[in-house]
C-alpha cells in the first residue's frame, strides 16, 4: 500500500463519510437522520482491530512468564510495542470518530458479507474434501462448483477447463515432480 | 584468474550445456510463477537427478532454475497481485496497477528486462569480484547482520509512506510470527502450542501465500461484475525487442538496483526481498514523481526485479570463495557442488577453474536467455490467465494455493496455518495495514534475533558492543536517517500549511 494509495482511500472515505453526514437537511430532522446514518463509534474497525490486538497480545504475553529471558527478550518487546501501538491505534479511532474523521477513516470491511463466508465456507470444504477424498477428486469437483456458483454459467467451457487445469496438475506434479499430494479415497 | 575465465567457456557453448541452460530457464520460469513453488524447492528436487550428469550440465541447470524462478515470481505478482516469490512483492506494487490500466504487457517487458540486466550484473559480479568481494562479508559480524536487518525493516515501514502506525503494527506481527518454533539458542519452543509441525517455525512461503494469494482470491469471487473476458489477455504490446529502447530511460534505476541487489545479495541471510524493497524505496526516493509510484510507476517494476536478480549470482559469492551459504538457495547449490565432488571454498578456483568459471558464464548466459525465454514465451503464455472468467480464475487459485503450500512439506497442517494467515491477510487488507513490513518481518525478524543475541553474547552482554565497529555505526546512521526523513518532511508541511 503507498502513500498515494492511502490518501486517496482516506479521501474516498472521508469524502463519502462527510457527504453522508451533510447529506441530510439542517435542523431537527436533519439531526435526527444524522445521528441514525452516523455508525456507533465501537462499531469503528480500527477500535476493534486494536482491541483485539491487545487482547491477543496480553494473552501471548502471559505465556512468555515460564520463557529463559533471553529467549522471552523478543517476544516480549514485539508484544508490548503492539500493546502500545494498538492502543495509539484504539486512541486514534477515539478521537478520529469523535472529531476529526481525518484522522481515523473508516474503511468498509466487507464489499458483500454473504458472499465473503460463502467462500470461506467453500474453500473450508474444499480442505476437509482433500483431507478425506483425496486432493484431484477434490480439486476436480471444487473448480466447477466454486465457479459455478459464483457466476461462471458455462458448462462445456467449465468441464473442459476442469479437465485441463486439474489434469495439468497431474503431470506436473506426479509425473515431472514426482510429487505426493493426499491420495485418492479410491486408491488408499 | 581472469585466463582461466576464458579457458572454461568453449566447454560451457557445447549444445548440452546450454541447452541444460535453457531447459533451466524455463522451468525456473515455470516454477516461479506458481505461488509456492520456490527455486530452492525445484533445485532441492533437481539435485538427486543430476548425479549421473556432468557437473556443468547440472550446474546449469541449477543457473537456469535461479534465474528463471526470480523473473518468473513477478508474472503472477504483475497480472494478479501475488507474489509467486518472497522477491516478487515488491514487484505487485506497481506492476498490478500496470495490469489494471490494461498495461500488464509491459509491466511484464520491463520485468524481463529488467530481470536480465539485474542477471547479468550479478553474474559480472561473480566473475570479475568475487574474491575482493567476498572480504566484503568478513565485515558483517552478528552486530553489523543485526543493524542490516533493522535498517531494511524501518526502511519499508517508513520509505513505504502510508499509515506508519499500522506500518508498525504490521512489521511487528512479522517479527512476532518469526519468533514461533523453537529458540535457535536454547531450544525453548516458543508460542508452538503443542504442534511439533511449528517447531520449525512458519514457512515464509505458508505466510507469503495466506497474505497475498488467497485475499484475491476471494475478492475475485466476491466481485460480481463483469464477466466479459473478450479483450483480457490481449496484452497490446509490441515485440520485445521493440521495446527495449523505450526502457533505456530506466538505466539509472537499473544501475542503482543493480548495485544494492549485488550487495544486499553477498550479506549472509539478507536475500532477494531484501534487496528488491530496498531498491524500490531508493528509486522512490530518487524519482521526480514519487506521487505516481504505486499507482502503476513503470520504473517501480524495474527498480524491484532488477535488484532481485542481482542478488542471484552474488549471493553465491560467499558461498563459492568461503564456503558460507548466506541464503537457502546458495546452500542448496552448494550442496549441488558437493554430490559433484565440489569442495567450495578457496580451494575451489584453484582445483577446478573449468566448472566454477563454467558455472559463472551459465549464471551470465541464463540471466541473457530470460529476455528471449521470457520475453515471448512465458510472457505470452501466463498472460492468458487474464482470459480466464472471474470465478474460475479464483477457483483456480484456491487449488494453486492448496498444492503450492502443501507440497513444502507435504501436510496438512501447513495449508490449515494458510488459511488462517488468508484470514488475517484479508481483514488486514481491508483496514488498510500494509502488508509488505509482515513479510520482511517474518524474513528478517529470526535473523535480526538470532544476530542481536550473538553480539551479545560476543560482547559479554554489554550493548554498546552493538556499535562498537564503524559499519555498525554507518549502519545506524543510515538507519536513523530513514526514521527522521519522512517525520521531519511531514512536519515541515504542516508548519509550512499552518504558515500559509
Amino acid at each position: 500500500m503507498t502513500n498515494i494509495d492511502n490518501e486517496r482511500d482516506e479521501r474516498d472515505a472521508s469524502t463519502s463519510q462527510s457527504s453522508s453526514i451533510t447529506s441530510p437537511s439542517r435542523g431537527e430532522s436533519g439531526e435526527t437522520s444524522l445521528k441514525a446514518m452516523t455508525p456507533p463509534l465501537w462499531s469503528h474497525p480500527d477500535l476493534v482491530a486494536g482491541v483485539l490486538i491487545i487482547v491477543a497480545s496480553a494473552l501471548l504475553l502471559t505465556r512468555t512468564s515460564s520463557m529463559p529471558f533471553m529467549t522471552a527478550l523478543l517476544p516480549v518487546t514485539m508484544l508490548g510495542a503492539l500493546i502500545v501501538l494498538a492502543a495509539l491505534m484504539v486512541l486514534r479511532a477515539l478521537v478520529g470518530g469523535k472529531g476529526n474523521r481525518k484522522l481515523a477513516p473508516r474503511f468498509p470491511v466487507f464489499s458483500d458479507a454473504k458472499a465473503f463466508w460463502c467462500i470461506i465456507l467453500a474453500i473450508s470444504l474444499y480442505m476437509a474434501g482433500v483431507a478425506t477424498i483425496g486432493f484431484y477428486t477434490s480439486t476436480a469437483i471444487m473448480l466447477p462448483v466454486v465457479a459455478w456458483l459464483f457466476g461462471y454459467r458455462d458448462l462445456k467451457r467449465l468441464l473442459l477447463a476442469d479437465i485441463i487445469f486439474t489434469g495439468g496438475l497431474a503431470v506436473v506434479f506426479v509425473v515431472l515432480m514426482g510429487q505426493e499430494l493426499p491420495a485418492e479415497f479410491f486408491v488408499r | 584468474m581472469y585466463a582461466s575465465l576464458i579457458d572454461a567457456l568453449p566447454e560451457v557453448l557445447s549444445w548440452m550445456n546450454l541447452a541444460a541452460v535453457v531447459v533451466g530457464v524455463i522451468a525456473g520460469i515455470c516454477v516461479g510463477a506458481l505461488p509456492g513453488l520456490s527455486a530452492t524447492m525445484a533445485i532441492s528436487v533437481l539435485i538427486p537427478f543430476t548425479f549421473g550428469m556432468d557437473p556443468l550440465v547440472a550446474l546449469g541447470m541449477m543457473a537456469g532454475i535461479y534465474n528463471g524462478a526470480m523473473y518468473g515470481g513477478s508474472i503472477p505478482a504483475i497480472l494478479l497481485r501475488i507474489p509467486g516469490t518472497p522477491a516478487a512483492v515488491a514487484t505487485s506494487f506497481d506492476g498490478y496497477p500496470m495490469a489494471q490500466q490494461g498495461k500488464g504487457g509491459y509491466a511484464l517487458q520491463v520485468a524481463v528486462v529488467s530481470s536480465a540486466i539485474g542477471g547479468v550484473a550479478s553474474a559480472l559480479v561473480l566473475m570479475l569480484l568475487a574474491p575482493p568481494l567476498a572480504k566484503v562479508t568478513l565485515l558483517f559480524g552478528p552486530a553489523e547482520i543485526f543493524w542490516v536487518a533493522v535498517f531494511g525493516m524501518s526502511a519499508i515501514v517508513f520509505l513505504l509512506g502510508g499509515d506508519i502506525l499500522k506500518g508498525l503494527i504490521s512489521a511487528c506481527f512479522g517479527i512476532f510470527v518469526s519468533l514461533v518454533g523453537a529458540d535457535t539458542i536454547t531450544g525453548y519452543d516458543r508460542y508452538t502450542f503443542g504442534h511439533l509441525e511449528l517447531l520449525d517455525g512458519i514457512n515464509i512461503v505458508v505466510l507469503l501465500v495466506g497474505l497475498y494469494a488467497l485475499p484475491p482470491a476471494i475478492a475475485l469471487l466476491e466481485e460480481k461484475k463483469e464477466l466479459d473476458t473478450s479483450n483480457a489477455g490481449k496484452l497490446n504490446t509490441v515485440s520485445i525487442w521493440k521495446a527495449i529502447p523505450g526502457m533505456l530511460q530506466y538505466w539509472k534505476t537499473w544501475l542503482r538496483s543493480s548495485v544494492i541487489g549485488v550487495f544486499i545479495g553477498i550479506l549472509p541471510g539478507a536475500g532477494g526481498s531484501m534487496a528488491a524493497f530496498l531498491s524500490y524505496n531508493e528509486a522512490k526516493r530518487a524519482s521526480r514523481h514519487p506521487e505516481r509510484w504505486g499507482e502503476g510507476e513503470p520504473e517501480g517494476v524495474a527498480a524491484a526485479e532488477t535488484s532481485n536478480n542481482a542478488d542471484t549470482a552474488s549471493a553465491l559469492i560467499p558461498a563459492l570463495t568461503l564456503g558460507i551459504p548466506g541464503t537457502a538457495v546458495a546452500a542448496v547449490m552448494l550442496g549441488g557442488l558437493l554430490i559433484h565432488g565440489l569442495q567450495p571454498g578457496p580451494m575451489l578456483f584453484r582445483d577446478n577453474p573449468d566448472i566454477v568459471f563454467g558455472f559463472m558464464w551459465q549464471f551470465l548466459f541464463a540471466a541473457i536467455l530470460l529476455i528471449a525465454l521470457g520475453g515471448s514465451f512465458a510472457t505470452n503464455s501466463f498472460a492468458q490467465v487474464l482470459r480466464l472468467p472471474r470465478p474460475l480464475l479464483g477457483a483456480i487459485i484456491i487449488a494453486l494455493v492448496f498444492v503450492g503450500v502443501y507440497s513444502i512439506n507435504g501436510r496438512m497442517f501447513d495449508v490449515y496455518l494458510m488459511l488462517g494467515f488468508g484470514f488475517i491477510g484479508y481483514f488486514m487488507d481491508k483496514l488498510k495495514f500494509p502488508l509488505p513490513p509482515v513479510v520482511l518481518g517474518l524474513i528478517l525478524g529470526g535473523f535480526a534475533e538470532q544476530n542481536l543475541r550473538l553480539a551479545l553474547r560476543i560482547g559479554g552482554g554489554d550493548v554498546m558492543a552493538l556499535a562498537a565497529s564503524n559499519t555498525a555505526k554507518v549502519i545506524i546512521v543510515l538507519t536513523l536517517f530513514i526514521i527522521l526523513t519522512p517525520i521531519i518532511s511531514r512536519l515541515l508541511r504542516m508548519r509550512k500549511a499552518r504558515n500559509a
